[in-house]
């Protein structure tokens, strides 16, 4: 094997374990891919994001962000941790990590490992992180995470369970989303109220700035660049931004993938 | 091999089946550009309204919980 072929068996390695699974079930293919044009991926994408900067650089997020850090050092300093919640918070927290690890399990069975990137699995994480912090950490998760929480409650409304046919996949993701649903309220109170005491339109201005950036940036720029590895992203924004101002589009892949 | 890359991670690549049957109910002209954009001011609507339905019920924990009773309660202990 020559060494210049080694980053082309990692990307298809890669690819394999990322995507193929995900394709045979079904979520996505050239059919999905077909349902809107390149050009209203692009317009729509830009025009979010120009929206998702605006907002950032006129509300001076970076600012408010600081001061409502401080507020919630302040407000930590003065409160006790209470033990037996200490053991219940790390208790739970595990839960959400040995659940995630769960996730991970079935999605590498399936090879469809780029559906870690869903919401409602990041959201599973950040909530075992928020529980096992005693920091500002887990009170800004708590605060920014509550805005997702309407993609969990349309999940648990509207389930889209097709292809979760592992063994207790199924009750996996009831059981994690309804763990998702109620820990919050836990997260708020916890502490003496610090979260709440810090909650206000900021904080849910932010949880749905972050949403609406990582829609049409992570989310996006793999399906609008006929990309979805997560380290191929820079090089695909690169060239979808030279097919648009050549006006057409992309046909080929980096690093010989196609 | 390239159009196979596509996954439809978040809906952002194609609507689900549930979303086709809901989607021929509604004027077209909501759906413009693409029904990205619709869901995006649906989220925006919907995550403020369960943001602050979260605060509320942390809220009325508190009318019911305050934090000076539940001081008292571990200096007791």
């Amino acid at each position: 094997m020559e060494i210049r072929h080694l980053p082309t068996i990692v990307l298809r390695g890669l690819y394999r374990i990322l995507v193929t699974g995900t394709l045979e079930k079904g979520w996505g293919g050239p059919a999905c891919r077909a349902a809107l044009p390149i050009e209203t991926h692009i317009a729509e994408s830009a025009f979010w994001l120009v929206v998702a900067a605006t907002v950032f650089v006129v509300y001076n997020i970076p600012k408010k962000y600081k001061a409502l850090v401080k507020n919630i050092e302040a407000d930590l300093a003065k409160t006790p941790i209470n033990k037996s919640a200490r053991v219940f918070e790390l208790c739970v927290a595990w839960v959400h990590f040995i659940m995630f690890a769960q996730i991970i399990y079935y999605k590498s069975n399936i090879l469809s490992l780029v559906n870690m990137i869903q919401p409602c699995h990041l959201i599973l994480l950040l909530q075992g992180i928020a529980l096992y912090s005693t920091g500002t950490t887990g009170v800004i998760i708590t605060l920014c995470i509550l805005p997702s929480l309407t993609g969990t409650l349309l999940a648990m409304l509207f389930p889209d369970v097709g292809g979760l046919d592992q063994f207790l996949e199924m009750d996996a993701y009831w059981l994690q989303h309804y763990l998702i649903q109620s820990v919050p309220l836990y997260l708020l109170v916890r502490r003496n109220y610090v979260a709440l005491k810090n909650g206000s339109s900021f904080n849910v201005l932010l949880g749905i700035w972050i949403l609406l950036f990582l829609h049409f940036s992570l989310y996006e720029v793999g399906p609008a660049s006929t990309c979805q590895l997560p380290f191929l992203r820079v090089c695909c924004t690169v060239a979808l931004l030279t097919a648009t101002i050549s006006q057409c589009s992309v046909t080929s892949l980096p690093f010989g993938l196609n | 091999v390239d159009l196979a890359f596509n996954v439809n991670v978040e809906f952002m690549l194609c609507p689900t089946a549930a979303m086709h049957t809901i989607f021929p109910l509604v004027p077209q002209w909501l759906l413009w550009p693409s029904y990205r954009t619709t869901l995006t001011l649906v989220v925006f609507l919907v995550g403020t309204l369960i943001s602050y339905a979260y605060m509320a019920a942390a809220a009325l924990i508190r009318t019911q919980f305050p934090p000076a009773v539940m001081d008292s309660k571990r200096k007791a202990q």
